[in-house]
């Protein structure tokens, strides 16, 4: 990959900059849900600017953060809500051979995240690659469990994300909820949930309160944005984010709402809408 | 009443053009005038050798298929002839032009290769560049060529190459060797 990168848009093709101007009457938020925006959705801003601008907006804290940056939003009293994984997507726990690399890593990695005060990390299931469902999750349970000594002692939950296999990541093992639970199952640790992001799983199957329902114990984080077209999660996409918050909120969840969308407009007024939509 | 310069002037400007005529052959690795010869130049002198120390800047040497053939019967080839064309360049005066040829196809053929080496040996293999060895961020995340290659290209959104001081404030001594970061969808 490293000789295509020259064709690769430099500095921030989809990461949107936030206006300069950062407004400064915004009122934080006072509603249930503890709202937080994902970091590369702003690629080409800094974190700092983004670490202000959510500040001002009413969120809580930064999602998907690398080590480099994960000390940042303490400095303007918010959390690194998740931490990116340090492994790829397509690359995860459903192949054995992948497991003794993961688990190397992921031992060095969590008790850094840890110490930084990340408590959640992202990890990915991998792509299919014709392997089959069951094949995957007895695999992804018997990798993830080799992890769960060291995060259960760091405190820290690895929570994988359930990602549309449609669209954005093509043959993307996780990509239904119920495979996802599966593993959450198997793997039977405190340490080990679920990222639910909503856009991805109204691509892959809707019914979207009704799934968070019946697997809420096993979620630790959502994510959010438009669908279709992962921009603004606004009246011009198909998703009622006002009522799936609301359902959220009710049932009493404390974990992050992070919001993970391209705004296509400017990035502070939509932070703003999102947290107004979502302030339940 | 037409005032004549003065040597000094005279000298000087034929010193000025000079100069500006040594870098410029410096630059061409043309033969330099000497000091001496410079000291009982007058204008036009300087002018003329000027003139004559540029050099045919449009020489090059043709290789086809290893044999040094003319110009004329370079470009004579037919284009659907050719397999791979590699430029060589050294510096303004000294390039090579090297043409391998095929059978022509029943499609017609079509030149699948055009390589601009500059800065390479002229005789002998073209070195290798070197590959990167700076620091691969991925996410954040300290990576290696292996696990960047396993990123869907469509997933990237962002591209950075921090070099120099920049690289080393935020990276430590791990970014003296420049720092490619990238930033992917989830």
């Amino acid at each position: 990959m490293l000789g295509t990168l020259g064709t690769v848009a430099m500095a921030g093709a989809v990461g949107v900059p936030l206006s300069a101007a950062v407004p400064s009457a915004a009122v934080p938020s006072a509603g249930r849900l503890r709202q937080s925006v994902a970091r590369w959705c702003y690629g080409s801003t800094p974190i700092h600017d983004l670490c202000a601008t959510a500040k001002t907006v009413g969120l809580m804290g930064i999602d998907l953060l690398g080590p480099d940056e994960w000390s940042v939003p303490l400095q303007y009293g918010l959390e690194c809500t998740m931490g990116n994984s340090w492994g790829t997507i397509p690359v995860g726990f459903n192949r054995p051979a992948n497991h003794d690399k993961l688990v190397a890593d992921g031992e060095a990695y969590i008790p850094r995240a840890a110490a930084a005060g990340v408590k959640k990390i992202v990890v990915f299931s991998g792509n299919k690659a014709g392997m089959s469902d069951g094949e995957g999750i007895a695999n992804c349970i018997a990798g993830l469990k080799r992890l769960m000594p060291t995060a259960e002692q760091h405190g820290v939950v690895l929570c994988m994300e359930m990602l549309n296999s449609k669209v954005d990541h093509k043959d993307y093992h996780a990509d239904h909820t119920a495979w996802a639970v599966e593993v959450a199952k198997g793997v039977n640790s405190p340490s080990f949930r679920l990222l639910y992001d909503i856009y991805h799983m109204q691509v892959m199957e809707g019914d979207v309160i009704a799934t968070i329902k019946a697997n809420l114990p096993y979620i630790a984080h959502f994510h959010t944005a438009g669908v279709p077209g992962r921009n603004e999660i606004d009246g011009a996409q198909e998703l009622n984010y006002r009522g799936i918050a609301e359902y959220i909120a009710s049932t009493g969840y404390t974990g992050v709402f992070a919001h993970e969308f391209i705004p296509k407009r400017n990035g502070v007024a939509a932070l703003k809408e999102a947290v107004a939509t979502c302030t339940v | 009443m037409t005032t004549r310069p003065t040597p000094h002037a005279r000298w000087h400007r034929a010193a000025s053009l000079a100069i500006g005529t040594l870098a410029f052959a410096a630059a061409c690795g043309a033969e330099l005038p000497t000091s001496a010869e410079l000291q009982g130049m007058d204008v036009a002198a300087a002018e003329k050798r000027a003139f004559v120390a540029a050099p045919n800047l449009t020489a090059a040497r043709y290789v086809v298929d290893g044999k040094d053939v003319s110009e004329q019967e370079a470009k004579a080839i037919a284009a659907n002839r050719i397999a791979t064309i590699e430029i060589r360049k050294r510096d303004r005066t000294s390039s090579e032009v090297r043409i391998t040829t095929q059978a022509v196809t029943a499609s017609g053929g079509e030149v699948k290769t055009v390589r601009i080496v500059q800065g390479g040996p002229l005789d002998g293999p073209v070195a290798e560049k070197a590959p990167f060895d700076g620091l691969l961020i991925v996410d954040g995340v300290k990576t290696d060529p292996a696990k960047m290659n396993s990123i869907d290209p469509k997933t990237i959104v962002n591209v950075e190459v921090i070099k120099g001081a920049a690289a080393e404030k935020v990276y430590g001594p791990e970014g003296a060797k420049g720092v490619i970061r990238i930033t992917t969808r989830k």
